[in-house]
C-alpha cells in the first residue's frame, strides 16, 4: 500500500550515482539535476550515456540520457538529450450505456511527461567561482478518452479522443564556489523561470507537473584524495546526503559511491538508497548505480491521489520505480594537459628598443617554472610582444626534471626597422609550451616600450647605440679619412690609428655645436646619423657618435662614464691608438696624456681619452679628456672607487 | 582519437538497439470512489413523439410496462423561467397484463383495472384517465387504456388534492379492495433534493460542461436524467439517463451536450432524481413501489 | 682583498695634490705643464699644478714646497706634482688594488671579438725601438725614488706602479725592482712585497748575490706571514 505523501522529491536527484558536486567528471556532465550550474572539469569534449533497466512489473530497459560537453576555455557548453526521462500515466474507466444492448465502452486516459533535452553554460570567473544557468525542454501529453452523444436520426454514444499538451522551458541558474581545496559549495535555483504553453483544456491543469520555486544549497567535503561527502538540502525541506569512496588502481580508480534521500514530504523517512560501483579512467567513466525505494512501487496507484497531487519530478516521485542504470563518460582530450606551470615571473618592465642587441643577450624575463609531471620536459619559451613584432620569439629551451622547478629566460629580439619615436605601453604574452602547439600556461603583463632613442642612463648600454646604423658611419668615416688620404698615407703603420682617429674627430667635430638633452625625464640619445644630420647633441650623443665613427674603421673604442654622484653625469671616449707604451713619444712627449690598457692577450698597448663635447679640436679634445680622466679616474681613485667605469663598446 | 569515436559510436548503436518505454503507472479509482460515466440512452429516436415509457413530469421514470401493478410517489420540484414549482404526486396504476394494447406489434401498454380504494396519508386516490399517445400516418392519436389511482398538487393549492409529499419521511399506503382483505403499508421517502446547474466554458474553446450540483444524500438510487425541451411543444425529451453517486456533484462533459440539435431543442432539462423502491407483493401479483425525490431544472442552451 | 678595501673607501678622504711653490732652483729644470708638449724651463716663482711634470738635468736640482710637504728633485730625475702626496697605507691599498684593475687584460665582448687576428699582425710589425722614451722612464723612477727620499714612502710604490706600465723596460732594471720591493717589505706590506719580489725572481736574470738576498727576504716573509 502506498503511503500517502506529497511529491516534492528531490530535484537535485542524478542517475549516475555519484552525487554532489567534485573534480570528477560524473559530477559536471550530464546532470542538470545536481549540477544546476553546469559545473565542468571536463577539459574539452565530454560525451555521456546512460542506459538502464527498470524494474516495474515488466523489466523495462531504457537509453535515459546522452550528454554532449565542451569547454572553450573559462566557457562550458552541455547538451542533453533525454529519451528515458518520461513517466506515463494510464487511468481506465468505462461507460456503461444502458440501452438495450447494456454494452460498456472503455475509455482510457493516458498523461505523459517527457523531459526531451536540455542545455546548459556555466563559465569559470576564477579558480574558486564558477556561475551558470540550464535551460530544459519539458513535454506534457494528455490524451483523455471521452465518449461524444451524436444526435442525428438516432441518438448514440461514440468514444472519442481529446488529447491536450503543453510545452515548457525551465531554467535555473548555479553558483559552485570552491573556497578551499577539500570543499565545495553549491547554490542553485529550482523551477527560477518557466515559459510554458497553456493547457487547452483548463480541467487537465490540475495534471501537470508541479514547479514550486525553491532553492537548493549543497556542501561538498572531501577530508583525503578518496573520501567525497556531499550534502544537498532544498528549500522544501529534502535532503539528499551521500559519499564516495575511490581507490587509485594505477593511473585508474575504482569506488564505490552511496547516497540516501530523506524526503521530507515522503515516507518512510528514508525514501530510498541509491548505492553504486564507480571506475574512473583517464578517457572514460563508468558507474552502475541501483536506485531503490523503500516505499512499495506498484504499477497500480490511486488515481484521486494522483490528480490531487501531481508530480514535480518525472525521473524522480512517488510513483518511480526501482532502476538499475549504466553511465558511460568518455573524456576527449584534443587539448594537451598542461604539463607546466608559471610560478613566477620576473620581467623587466622597460623595453628600451635601442639595446635590441642587449636583449638577445639578456633575458627581459625569467619565470620559474613547475613541471607537473613525472618525467623530463623540455619547456619552450615563447613571447609576444605586440607593438614590437607580430612574431612569437622563441628563447632557448630548457629541461626541467620531473615535478621540479626551472628557470626560464625570454629573450626580446626587436626589429631591425623598429623606429617608433613616441613610448607605448605594449602587451607581453609570456607562454610555456611543451610537447604540442598549445601553451601550457601563459602570463601577460603590459610593459612600456620607450622610444627607439630612449636610454636608461646606464652608460654600459650606450653601446648599443654606437652600432646602430654602423652602415652610415662607416660610409661616413670613409668619406672623411678619403678627403685625408694623401696625409693618411704618409703615417707609419703605428700611428695610423691616432692620426686617422684626429682627423676624423676634426672633420666631425666642425659641424656640430653642443646642445643639451632635449627631454628632461627620460635620458635621450641620438644614434649617430641622427647627431650628424642634427649637427649637435650633448655629451652621450657625441660620444656615441665618434665611438661609432672610430669602431666604423676598427677602432677599438671605450665610453668613460663619470659617475660623480654631485655633479652632472658625464660620458666621454677613449681609444686604443694600439701603440705599445714604449711608442707612446710617437704622439706626445707627456705621458700623463695617455693610459695603458692591456688587451685579452695581456699587451699593454696606449689609450688616450678624448673629451667629445670640447668641441674645438682634437688636441684640446685630448687634452681635457686626459687631465680629466688623470684627475678624477687616477688621481683621485676614481676607477677603484666604482666612480668611474670603462665600458668597451664592442 | 579516431579510436574513441568508434568506441562510442559502437556504444550508442549498443545502447540504442534495446530501448523500451519506461512502465506506465496505472491509476485506479478507489474502491468507494466510482468516476465511471454510467450514461443511458433513454430515447434512441429523437423524432419519436410517441413515448410509452413512462416518463413525465409526473417523475416516474421506469418503464412501467414491466410490472404488474405500481405504486409512486413523488415529491418534485420544477424550476424554470428562475421560478420553481414544488409538486407532489402519488399514483398508482394496477394493470391487467393479459390485456396488453399493441400498435404495430409492439405493446405500447397494457389496460388498468380499479377493484378499490386506494389512499395516501388517508387521502382517497382519484380516478383518472391512463392515455398513452401515438403516432398512426403523421396524426397523433390518444388512446384511453383504462383508470389510473392519483394524487396531484402544485405548490400546496387548495384547489388540487390536499396531498403534500413528506420527506425524508414515510407515506401511509391504503388499499381496501371491493373484494378480499385491506392493506396498508408505509412508504418511506427520500431527502428532499436541491440542484443547481452551471455551465463551465472551458478555456481557448466555445464549449462548456456542465456542473451539477445537488444536496448530497449518499443514497444508492440516485440518478440524473438530461433531457431537451423541444421548441414545438414545449415537451420534454428524454437523452440520457446518467447513473452516478449520490456525492453533490457531477461534470457532465461537452462531448455529451455539445451536440443536442439547436434547432429542435432550444432548452435542456436536468433531473436529479433520489428515489427509493422495492418489489412487494400486492394479491399475488408484482409491485413496484418508488418513492422519489425529484429536482428538474430547465435552463437554456448556452 | 678588494671588497674589503672597498668598504673602506667612502670614508678616506684622498688629499688633493695642492700646487706648489719654487724654493730653491739650480741648474737646467724644466717643466711639462697639463696637457702639453713643448718643455718650458723652471723658473722661480712659478706655480705647479697636479697634472705638471718636472724634470731636472745633470746637475740640477728644484726643491718645491706647499704648507705640507718640502719636496727636492735631485739631478737626472722627473715627477709628476700630483705624485708629491702624503697618503695613508690604506690609501695604499687602494692605490695597489687599483693597479690590479688596470693590470687585468681586458675581457672581450663574447659576441664580437671579430679583430683579434688583425691585433697580433699589428704588434708583430711595430718593431720601433724605444731609448728614447725609456730615457725618461729612468728619470721617472729617480723622481721616484726620491719621492721615499723626502719620506713620501707610499707615494713612491704608486708612481713606480705606473712608471712600470708607461715605461716596461723600466720593469726589467733588477735594483730598482729590489728597490721598491724592500719599500714595500719596510712598509710591513708583506704580501705585497712577497708577490713583489717573486716576481722578479721569476722575470728578470739575477746575480747570485740578488738571488741570495732575495731568497732570504722570501724567507722572512714567510716566517712573518706565518705568525701572523
Amino acid at each position: 500500500m502506498l503511503s500517502y505523501f506529497s511529491t516534492f522529491a528531490q530535484s537535485s536527484f542524478g542517475l549516475n550515482g555519484m552525487l554532489g558536486i567534485s573534480g570528477e567528471s560524473f559530477t559536471s556532465m550530464n546532470s542538470f539535476e545536481y549540477n544546476p550550474s553546469n559545473y565542468s572539469v571536463i577539459k574539452d569534449w565530454g560525451f555521456s550515456f546512460t542506459y538502464g533497466g527498470e524494474f516495474a512489473e515488466k523489466l523495462s530497459s531504457n537509453l535515459y540520457q546522452i550528454t554532449t560537453a565542451k569547454k572553450f576555455k573559462s566557457h562550458f557548453f552541455s547538451l542533453r538529450y533525454t529519451p528515458g526521462y518520461q513517466k506515463e500515466f494510464v487511468f481506465r474507466s468505462a461507460t456503461s450505456t444502458g440501452d438495450s444492448t447494456n454494452e460498456q465502452i472503455n475509455l482510457e486516459s493516458k498523461y505523459l511527461y517527457k523531459e526531451l533535452f536540455g542545455f546548459g553554460y556555466s563559465y569559470k570567473i576564477n579558480k574558486d567561482v564558477s556561475v551558470g544557468f540550464n535551460g530544459r525542454y519539458f513535454k506534457q501529453d494528455f490524451t483523455e478518452e471521452i465518449i461524444t452523444a451524436i444526435f442525428s436520426d438516432t441518438l448514440y454514444l461514440v468514444k472519442e479522443s481529446d488529447v491536450d499538451n503543453s510545452d515548457f522551458w525551465k531554467f535555473d541558474l548555479g553558483l559552485i564556489w570552491q573556497p578551499h581545496d577539500k570543499l565545495i559549495f553549491n547554490f542553485a535555483t529550482r523551477n527560477l523561470l518557466i515559459f510554458k504553453n497553456n493547457l487547452e483544456n483548463q480541467s487537465n491543469n490540475k495534471f501537470e507537473i508541479k514547479t514550486n520555486k525553491s532553492i537548493i544549497i549543497g556542501i561538498n567535503y572531501n577530508p583525503t584524495n578518496n573520501l567525497i561527502f556531499n550534502l544537498n538540502y532544498e528549500s522544501e525541506n529534502s535532503f539528499l546526503t551521500g559519499f564516495t569512496y575511490l581507490i587509485p588502481i594505477n593511473n585508474n580508480k575504482i569506488g564505490f559511491a552511496f547516497s540516501a534521500f530523506p524526503d521530507a514530504h515522503q515516507k518512510p523517512f528514508i525514501a530510498g538508497i541509491n548505492p553504486a560501483v564507480i571506475f574512473i579512467s583517464k578517457y572514460f567513466d563508468l558507474s552502475l548505480t541501483y536506485i531503490k525505494y523503500f516505499s512499495d512501487r506498484t504499477t497500480i496507484s490511486s488515481y484521486s491521489d494522483f490528480t490531487e497531487n501531481g508530480i514535480s519530478n518525472i525521473l524522480h516521485n512517488k510513483y518511480s520505480y526501482d532502476k538499475l542504470l549504466l553511465t558511460t563518460n568518455f573524456k576527449l582530450n584534443t587539448i594537451a594537459e598542461q604539463r607546466a606551470k608559471i610560478l613566477d615571473i620576473e620581467i623587466e618592465n622597460n623595453i628600451y628598443p635601442a639595446l635590441s642587441d642587449k636583449y638577445m643577450d639578456t633575458p627581459i624575463a625569467k619565470a620559474k617554472v613547475l613541471n607537473l609531471t613525472n618525467e623530463f620536459i623540455e619547456v619552450k619559451p615563447l613571447m609576444s610582444m605586440n607593438g614590437i613584432s607580430s612574431n612569437k620569439f622563441q628563447s632557448p629551451i630548457v629541461s626541467i626534471a620531473p615535478n621540479d622547478t626551472g628557470d626560464i629566460n625570454y629573450y626580446l629580439s626587436i626589429p631591425e626597422d623598429y623606429s617608433k619615436v613616441n613610448p607605448e605601453i605594449v602587451y607581453a604574452d609570456f607562454y610555456i609550451n611543451t610537447v604540442n602547439d598549445d601553451f601550457d600556461d601563459e602570463y601577460q603583463k603590459p610593459i612600456l616600450v620607450n622610444s627607439i632613442n630612449a636610454w636608461d642612463g646606464n652608460v654600459h648600454n650606450l653601446k648599443y647605440f654606437v652600432f646602430r646604423d654602423m652602415d652610415f658611419s662607416i660610409k661616413y668615416a670613409k668619406a672623411i679619412l678619403a678627403k685625408h688620404k694623401p696625409e693618411i698615407d704618409t703615417l707609419t703603420d703605428a700611428t695610423s690609428d691616432f692620426y686617422k682617429a684626429k682627423i676624423i674627430f676634426n672633420a666631425f667635430i666642425e659641424k656640430l655645436t653642443y646642445t643639451s638633452d632635449p627631454r628632461a625625464s627620460v635620458e635621450y640619445v641620438q644614434y649617430p646619423k641622427q647627431t650628424l644630420e642634427l649637427k649637435g647633441g650633448d655629451c652621450d650623443d657625441l660620444s656615441v657618435c665618434y665611438g661609432s665613427l672610430l669602431e666604423s674603421i676598427g677602432i677599438e673604442t671605450a665610453l668613460v662614464d663619470y659617475k660623480n654622484s654631485s655633479t652632472v653625469k658625464h660620458v666621454n671616449v677613449m681609444f686604443n691608438t694600439k701603440l705599445l707604451p714604449q711608442q707612446a713619444f710617437l704622439i706626445t712627449g707627456n705621458d700623463t696624456k695617455y693610459f695603458i690598457r692591456k688587451n685579452e692577450l695581456g699587451i699593454a698597448e696606449v689609450w688616450i681619452p678624448i673629451e667629445t663635447t670640447s668641441l674645438s679640436d682634437f688636441e684640446s679634445a685630448w687634452i681635457l679628456g686626459s687631465e680629466k680622466f688623470q684627475t678624477e679616474a687616477i688621481n683621485e681613485f676614481g676607477l677603484l672607487k666604482g666612480m668611474i667605469e670603462i665600458i668597451d663598446v664592442n | 582519437m579516431k579510436k574513441y569515436i568508434l568506441y562510442i559510436l559502437i556504444g550508442i548503436a549498443v545502447v540504442y538497439s534495446g530501448c523500451d518505454k519506461p512502465s506506465p503507472t496505472e491509476l485506479i479509482n478507489d474502491p468507494h470512489v466510482s468516476e465511471n460515466l454510467d450514461l443511458e440512452i433513454i430515447t434512441k429516436d429523437i423524432n419519436n413523439e410517441f413515448y410509452s415509457n413512462g416518463f413525465d413530469t409526473s417523475g416516474i421514470t421506469v418503464d412501467i410496462r414491466n410490472y404488474a401493478s405500481i405504486i409512486s410517489v413523488s415529491g418534485i420540484k420544477l424550476t424554470r423561467n428562475g421560478r420553481t414549482d414544488n409538486i407532489s404526486s402519488a399514483l398508482t396504476f394496477l394493470f391487467d397484463k393479459s390485456k396488453p394494447f399493441k400498435y404495430n406489434g409492439t405493446i405500447l401498454g397494457y389496460n388498468t383495472i380499479t377493484p378499490g380504494i386506494i389512499k395516501f396519508n388517508d387521502v382517497t386516490a382519484r380516478l383518472t384517465n391512463y392515455r398513452v399517445r401515438y403516432r398512426e400516418g403523421g396524426v397523433f392519436i390518444d388512446t384511453v387504456l383504462g383508470k389510473k389511482y392519483e394524487l396531484f398538487n402544485i405548490n400546496g393549492s387548495l384547489f388540487n388534492d390536499q396531498f403534500t409529499f413528506p420527506y425524508n419521511s414515510s407515506i401511509a399506503f391504503f388499499y381496501n379492495p371491493f373484494i378480499g382483505q385491506s392493506m396498508s403499508f408505509d412508504i418511506s421517502t427520500p431527502y428532499e433534493i436541491t440542484g443547481n446547474v452551471q455551465f463551465v466554458k472551458t478555456q481557448n474553446q466555445n464549449n462548456f460542461n456542465a456542473e451539477l450540483n445537488w444536496d448530497a444524500g449518499n443514497t444508492n438510487k440516485f440518478s440524473i436524467i438530461i433531457g431537451g425541451i423541444r421548441t414545438s411543444n414545449e415537451q420534454n425529451f428524454p437523452f440520457f439517463r446518467i447513473k452516478t453517486r449520490d456525492d453533490g456533484h457531477i461534470v457532465i462533459p461537452n462531448s455529451i451536450l455539445k451536440n443536442i440539435p439547436r434547432n429542435i431543442f432550444g432548452k435542456i432539462s436536468f433531473t436529479f432524481i433520489r428515489k427509493f423502491d422495492k418489489l412487494t407483493n400486492l394479491q399475488n401479483t408484482d409491485l413496484y413501489v418508488v418513492s422519489q425525490s425529484i429536482h428538474t431544472i430547465i435552463v437554456e442552451i448556452p | 682583498m678588494i671588497k674589503f678595501i672597498l668598504f673602506f673607501l667612502f670614508s678616506i678622504v684622498v688629499g688633493y695634490a695642492q700646487s706648489f711653490d719654487v724654493e730653491k732652483l739650480s741648474g737646467n729644470v724644466k717643466i711639462l705643464s697639463s696637457g702639453d708638449e713643448t718643455w718650458q724651463q723652471l723658473k722661480p716663482k712659478m706655480k705647479l699644478d697636479g697634472n705638471t711634470i718636472i724634470s731636472t738635468d745633470i746637475n740640477s736640482s728644484v726643491t718645491i714646497k706647499n704648507d705640507r710637504i718640502r719636496f727636492t728633485l735631485k739631478e737626472s730625475s722627473a715627477i709628476t706634482v700630483s705624485n708629491l702626496k702624503k697618503i695613508s697605507l690604506d690609501e695604499l691599498l687602494m692605490a695597489l688594488a687599483m693597479e690590479n684593475v688596470l693590470n687585468t687584460p681586458r675581457k672581450k665582448g663574447s659576441n664580437k671579438s671579430d679583430n683579434t687576428a688583425v691585433y697580433g699582425d699589428k704588434i708583430s710589425s711595430n718593431t720601433l725601438t724605444t731609448l728614447q722614451s725609456n730615457d725618461f722612464g729612468v728619470k721617472r723612477i729617480n723622481g721616484a725614488k726620491q719621492l721615499v727620499d723626502n719620506g713620501l714612502k707610499e707615494s713612491a710604490i704608486i708612481t713606480v706602479q705606473e712608471i712600470y706600465r708607461k715605461y716596461p723596460t723600466t720593469k726589467k732594471d733588477t735594483n730598482t725592482r729590489i728597490y721598491f720591493s724592500d719599500i714595500l717589505f719596510e712598509l710591513g706590506l708583506y704580501e705585497e712585497a712577497y708577490d713583489d719580489y717573486a716576481d722578479i725572481s721569476k722575470t728578470l736574470d739575477l746575480s747570485n748575490e740578488q738571488k741570495n738576498y732575495i731568497n732570504e727576504k722570501l724567507e722572512q716573509i714567510s716566517k712573518k706571514l706565518i705568525n701572523k
